[in-house]
């Protein structure tokens, strides 16, 4: 059975998840083993899509759920936090 | 065996075009769409895997060049973008679903990358949120990558499908201004698309330079493929693909009655336009390139009453500079002289949005920051510029004014801040250059807004002539959008509001004796040419192969009897009878049969 490690995290730089933002997110969840999984409002994409997450339009101030399943999961969901928490390295 | 179809569309420019497809469009090639046999579904997803391979190799070279470039801020910016678009090239959404359609469809890849793609642009663009509608562009932009890849194409695709040296007729989705612009100096005899309407872009250019044109065509390219023989019938609206013996053999004999009636008509080039009472009716084309105003005087073309000068400012990064611009128009006052021409600065915003202004697309930009509201309010030096430019490019084509007309005014309080623009230009000039004498300047307002009729007479006081754009004149009255195919059966220069329209501008500009003329499409309708008489109005504009039609029109007829049919045409209820009651008029008058 894999593991599963879970979080729900808010979007809080002021350009929401746009391209740069994005790939950003889908470069780091690339680099870890374990499946991504990101919902907004019951609808799910697969983290490691850049289409799925530009899909997602989820501007400044959503809430996601985030779930990795995998082996790595734990570090996924913290380098994921750190991404959010940091705004994505967005100018300010 | 032949596979014959036909398709109808809206008659766009008249004439009748027999040759071979050529297909164009930046945003949607003409894809390919084969059935594929069993099991060859894994050669195509191999395919696929190795167009995808050589776009992520391309966008890599890109990348390298950009980080060698140094480490500017714009330099990391664009090649993040990159970055993103070698992550739609890894996407499963995009490349994993293509696999899987090429599979479980058995088609091949073009067809099912395209169905993809198409698919998630959609959902992009109705997301509801500017900025995503915009990266539907970028996905776009990777998928078209691939899309050439597959077919063999190299990146200058574009061009050189524009400019090939063998006759065709083009098929595309939509033509965008830039693109037509390219496309006078090759060898095209026709045009055919998917989009638009009567009064679009495309059918402007294709009126302008005399080819026939079919637009509103649904399905066009997907039942037309490149290197078919079409015949594009500009009269009747129609499109037929890969004809039989006996159509190919009817059109063809048309086409020769159609040119042998258009040089008929052309041999009135030197008779004047005058009225059978002896009144002058001038008559004027509407161009766009200084190439095309020696086709507008072969037509007979006492002037230019319109030329637009948008395309200096379509498809670049850049504006255009001032030395481009007085270049330009000196070239174009020189072909045209002693001749007038009346310029009207940019009107760019509507359905045409150039990058170099970097706007963002308004949702509803016919009513948004367009023509003069962009120069009045978001960029005085842009619109100053171009002031500046058509001034020294009078000054040194030593004609006798620079005549400037200014599109979609709304009321006399943008006359009195474009002319104090104008004269805020002509003095910087003068600090500019020594001892600089300017011409002469005559300030137009295009009367294109409900607005704008309905203030005419104090319009009338401030402005040295008024110019009646009737196309967006009935586009805003009516409440119609001109590139929406669904509402154009509401377009109709007969329209009971648009005759009683152009009678308050025209007693308005009468009565302010200053000079009026129209350069909407209504110009170029014979049948309008009676009431356009009646009404008052003695120069017209219009796109110059209309001109010999009109004025054969014109020299049938007499004011007397045209005054008294506007008379009886502003008592009728709808556009229905007073189209009806113009073919009455004229029936017998003109034998010009189409």
């Amino acid at each position: 059975m894999d593991e599963i490690a879970t979080t729900k995290l808010t979007i809080i730089n002021d350009l929401g998840l746009h391209a740069r933002a994005a790939t950003l997110l889908v470069q780091t969840a690339s680099k870890y083993q374990a499946d991504l999984y990101v919902s907004k409002d019951g609808r799910q994409i697969n983290g490691k899509s850049i289409m799925g997450v530009l899909l997602l339009t989820a501007g400044k101030g959503t809430e996601l759920e985030v779930e990795a399943i995998g082996a790595d999961c734990k570090e996924l969901i913290a380098a994921i936090e750190d991404l959010v928490k940091n705004k994505f390295g967005e100018d300010k | 065996m032949s596979r014959s179809l036909r398709l109808e569309g809206i008659a766009a420019a008249p004439g009748i075009a027999v040759a071979t497809a050529r297909a164009i469009d930046r945003k949607k090639i003409l894809v390919p769409k084969l059935e594929l046999e069993r099991g060859h579904a894994e050669d195509e997803q191999a395919r696929l895997d190795l167009a995808v391979a050589d776009a992520r190799a391309q966008i890599q070279l890109s990348i390298d060049s950009i980080t060698k470039e140094g480490g500017s801020k714009q330099y990391r910016n664009h090649s993040m973008i990159l970055q993103t678009h070698l992550l739609l090239l890894g996407d499963i959404l995009l490349i994993d679903a293509t696999k899987d359609l090429i599979a479980t469809k058995q088609i091949n890849a073009e067809w099912a990358l395209s169905i993809v793609t198409e698919d998630i642009m959609s959902q992009l663009s109705s997301a509801d949120n500017e900025y995503l509608a915009e990266r539907a562009e970028d996905i776009g932009f990777v998928s078209t990558r691939v899309m050439r890849n597959l077919l063999g194409h190299s990146e200058e695709l574009l061009n050189s499908e524009l400019n090939s040296d063998s006759e065709c007729i083009i098929v595309t989705i939509d033509l965008s201004p830039a693109e037509t612009a390219q496309m006078v100096s090759s060898p095209i005899l026709g045009f055919a698309t998917e989009k638009g309407t009567q009064t679009s872009h495309t059918a402007i250019m294709a009126q302008a330079l005399g080819l026939p044109a079919v637009v509103g065509v649904s399905g066009l390219t997907e039942k037309v493929n490149p290197g078919d023989t079409l015949i594009v019938d500009g009269l009747d609206g129609i499109i037929i693909v890969e004809p039989d013996d006996e159509t190919l053999a009817r059109y063809k004999e048309r086409a020769a009655q159609w040119s042998a009636m258009e040089n008929r008509l052309r041999s009135t080039k030197d008779e004047p336009s005058v009225t059978s009472d002896g009144v002058e009716i001038v008559l004027k084309g509407n161009v766009e390139f200084p190439g095309e105003a020696p086709f507008a005087l072969d037509y007979g073309a006492q002037g230019i009453g319109l030329y637009r000068t948008e395309f200096l400012y379509l498809d670049r990064e850049e504006p255009p500079t001032r030395e481009e611009q007085v270049k330009t128009y000196v070239s174009m006052l020189k072909a045209v002289s002693p001749r007038p021409i009346y310029f009207r600065t940019f009107d760019i915003g509507a359905d045409k949005m150039p990058r170099c202004l970097h706007m963002t697309k308004a949702r509803n930009p016919a009513l948004g920051m367009r023509a003069i509201r962009i120069g009045l309010r978001k960029n005085r030096d842009l619109l100053k510029d171009q002031i500046k430019s058509i001034i020294v490019a009078a000054k040194e084509a030593k004609v006798s004014s620079a005549d400037i007309m200014f599109p979609l005014i709304s009321g006399v309080k943008e006359v009195r801040q474009l002319k104090a623009m104008v004269a805020e230009c002509i003095e910087e000039l003068k600090q500019e250059f020594d001892g600089f004498e300017p011409p002469v300047v005559k300030i137009g307002a295009m009367v294109e807004l409900p607005a704008a009729v309905l203030l005419s007479d104090i319009i009338a006081r401030e402005a040295d002539f008024l110019s009646i754009g009737t196309n967006d004149l009935i586009q805003y009255m009516m409440a119609i959008d001109r590139v929406n195919d669904d509402v154009a059966y509401l377009y109709s220069p007969f329209h009971p509001s648009a005759l009683r329209a152009l009678k308050i501008i025209v007693d308005a500009a009468n009565s302010a004796q200053i000079p009026v003329s129209i350069c909407g499409g209504a110009a170029g309708e014979p049948l309008m040419t009676p009431l356009l008489v009646g009404l008052g109005l003695r120069e017209m504009s219009m796109a110059p192969h209309s001109i010999p039609f009109i004025k054969a029109a014109v020299r049938t007829i007499s004011v007397a009897e045209s005054e008294k049919l506007v008379q009886e045409a502003l008592e009728k209820s709808t556009e229905d009878e007073i189209e009806q009651l113009s073919v009455q008029f004229m029936q017998g008058k003109m034998d010009i049969t189409i």
